[in-house]
């Protein structure tokens, strides 16, 4: 990054804004090019002294996103370009992608092949799987902050809520992170120390969604989503989750456990059994980025589609980096 | 799906045949001449040449004014068997016999709840099995034996599994569905290829034509004997469509390997699961340009008097594995040799 070495102002000079594409409460996205190289980029400008912690200096999630990002340099991870300040405001360059895969679930007029579906959760375990390595938790995981480019490489973006993990002096790690419906039984539960298990139970729900097409768990109350949960996996037992009656005094009502198969028809066994194992109740049985990506189903046939070959959106009118309030349920703090 | 096939073929001949002498009520079914005469006005074709006759529930033709009149107000019971029936329910008969227009409706019904597969089956002989139970409902209500007995197993039959006829119906939709999308497929890749072998034959005529000219052209204004012009030009003619041709089986070499013709679909369809792909063998899932740090072995237990995990956050998903893993590997990364 050139920053160190550069001021300023001479950075500024080589991006030009062209519009504006999001505003959330704490920053505002352009769409914008690199002057001499046309490349297109997104500039997140983040206001200052807007929210509660910004009034100390800079928002918190702003300093996530920065310190997480400088450390990531993946294929599958958003790239910040570079970090300049004008005024009292600060702006991150990141790489411009059109499309995410919220979209591309959404738009109807696509039919997924199961070779699809392989193609994207192999990019997507392979971009988490360098956060965990550097101990790295995204903590935001979902179809919406998954952006796909032109040539159909997926990215992991908006490290808002990145936190690094496996401190053993953090004990009191938020529980209010992921949006809702992705959100592991775990930090419902309101456990203060987590590891690597709350992205994975993210990405089994995304896994989940792409066979689907529609949200797996989409519960309106925290309440709701350990019903809709338990409805759809079956309550757990301390036989599940050795622990679970020490988590909460709550008493659930007791759904039996159905098979995966019953509502997943038309998947393979290799394929229910490695979402399974994502959507384990007990974190330290959930599987790691690692064996989720050596589980079987990735070298079972269909090979997984070449990214350049995947399903596109005819049309894109994708505004890059969410930075909707309503994108993330959770606060950043 | 070639067991699955045989295995239904085993089991519906047998009463598939139409010609059962022995069904009951069929003196009222079929008669040659109904089509002729309705059964309640004797009306006939002849006389009124726009008679419709229309099949109620009951399957008994009756003429339309007929039906006008006994229904007029609403449900009443039928003139011929006393079921009581409809208007609205009558309906054009789609085939002449009335015994096969009812059996297809009563299969298309049975078809519509018992829609399991070989695959929710442990065993073909389970599968065979439910085939032959299947069978004797659907002949049961064709031949009206015990309906009423009949009717509840189907009705016990529906609820037990609700849910999996639900996600089989759910399933031939979406199969129905990529059929459609491969049939599209295959349609405009049949054009597209037709539309260039047209666009090669016109090149070819032009070229021709081109070199017939030029041929006659060099008669006109070369020194040179005829023939040794007309084996020249057949030369490059030769040479040309060697040319064109190798061109052509390298770009449709090129045409055919992506694109979901083929093999995908039947893997979309879960037809050829689990099966090992042999070019995969080599494959890397974890596909990262970033050396591992190693050159330690975490060990199972260590001496920490520092972190203390307490059991709420063990079972949060805290391991204290964590702490010592991060902790080796910030001590060795960049410390041992590459």
């Amino acid at each position: 990054m050139s920053h160190l070495t550069e001021d300023d102002s001479t950075i500024e000079r080589k991006y030009v804004k062209e519009k504006k594409i999001g505003e959330g409460t704490y920053a505002v996205v352009y769409q914008g090019k690199e002057a001499a190289t046309g490349r297109k980029v997104a500039i997140k400008k983040i206001k200052l002294g807007q929210s509660q912690a910004g009034v100390n200096g800079i928002e918190l999630s702003a300093i996530r996103e920065v310190k997480s990002l400088q450390e990531l340099q993946h294929p599958n991870i958003i790239e910040l370009i570079d970090i300049f300040s004008h005024k009292t405001n600060l702006n991150l360059v990141l790489e411009y992608l059109d499309s995410d895969l919220e979209m591309i679930i959404k738009d109807k007029n696509i039919v997924f092949m199961s070779s699809d579906i392989k193609s994207w959760m192999l990019m997507t375990l392979r971009g988490l799987d360098h956060c965990h390595k550097n101990w790295i938790l995204h903590r935001d995981m979902k179809p919406n902050n998954l952006l796909v480019g032109k040539d159909g490489q997926l990215k992991l973006a908006d490290f808002g809520l990145a936190r690094d993990f496996g401190d053993p002096m953090a004990k009191n790690m938020s529980t209010q992170v992921v949006t809702r419906w992705y959100r592991a039984p775990e930090l419902l539960f309101g456990a203060k120390q987590y590891g690597y298990a709350v992205d994975m139970w993210s990405v089994g729900c995304i896994f989940a969604e792409l066979m689907l097409r529609v949200p797996y768990l989409p519960g309106e109350t925290d309440i709701e989503q350990l019903d809709l949960m338990f409805r759809a996996l079956g309550t757990p037992t301390e036989e599940d989750w050795p622990g679970f009656n020490e988590l909460t005094q709550m008493k659930f009502q007791k759904y039996p456990k159905t098979p995966l198969k019953a509502l997943f028809t038309a998947a393979g066994n290799d394929t229910l059994d490695l979402l399974e194992k994502m959507l384990s109740y007990d974190p330290n049985k959930r599987l790691t980025t690692r064996e989720a990506l050596n589980h079987p189903y990735f070298r079972n046939k269909p090979r997984p589609t070449p990214p350049g070959k995947l399903p596109k959106q005819e049309k894109s009118n994708h505004l890059n980096e969410p930075v909707s309030p309503s994108s993330s349920s959770a606060s950043p703090y | 799906m070639s067991v699955r096939s045989s295995a239904t073929a085993k089991s519906t001949p047998k009463k598939l045949a139409s010609n059962g002498t022995n069904r009951q009520g069929e003196a009222s079914l079929s008669n040659d001449n109904a089509d002729e005469v309705c059964p309640i006005c004797k009306n006939n074709r002849y006389l009124s040449p726009d008679m419709k006759l229309l099949v109620s529930e009951c399957y008994h033709k009756m003429c339309e004014s007929c039906i006008d009149r006994l229904f007029a107000n609403g449900a009443g019971p039928c003139p011929i068997c006393g079921q009581v029936v409809r208007k609205v329910n009558f309906a054009i008969a789609t085939f002449e016999d009335l015994l096969v227009e009812k059996e297809i409706k009563i299969r298309k019904r049975i078809a519509h709840h018992f829609n399991k597969r070989q695959e929710d089956f442990p065993s073909l002989k389970e599968y065979n099995d439910y085939l032959e139970e299947v069978e004797n409902i659907a002949w049961n209500l064709i031949n009206g034996i015990s309906l009423e007995e009949t009717e509840a197993k189907i009705k016990a039959y529906q609820q037990e599994n609700h849910d999996l006829i639900a996600a089989n119906a759910q399933r031939m939709l979406q199969e129905e569905k990529l059929a459609k999308l491969v049939e599209e497929q295959e349609q405009k890749e049949k054009q597209s290829e037709f539309e260039k072998y047209q666009q090669t034959l016109e090149e070819e005529r032009k070229l021709k034509a081109t070199l017939k000219d030029e041929f006659i052209e060099e008669l006109a204004t070369s020194d040179a004997s005829p023939e040794k012009i007309l084996a020249e030009k057949k030369a490059a003619a030769a040479a040309a469509a060697a040319q064109r041709s190798s061109k052509q089986t390298a770009e449709h070499a090129a045409a055919t390997p992506y694109g979901i013709a083929g093999n995908s679909v039947g893997m979309w369809l879960g037809l050829d699961r689990e099966q090992m792909d042999d070019s995969m063998k080599d494959y890397d899932p974890v596909a990262t340009e970033y050396a591992d740090i190693d050159g330690y072995t975490l060990r199972e237990k260590y001496y920490d008097p520092f972190t203390e995990v307490s059991a709420l956050s063990k079972t949060g998903g805290f391991n204290i594995k964590f702490v010592h893993e991060r902790a080796l590997q910030a001590a060795f990364s960049g410390i041992c040799d590459v």
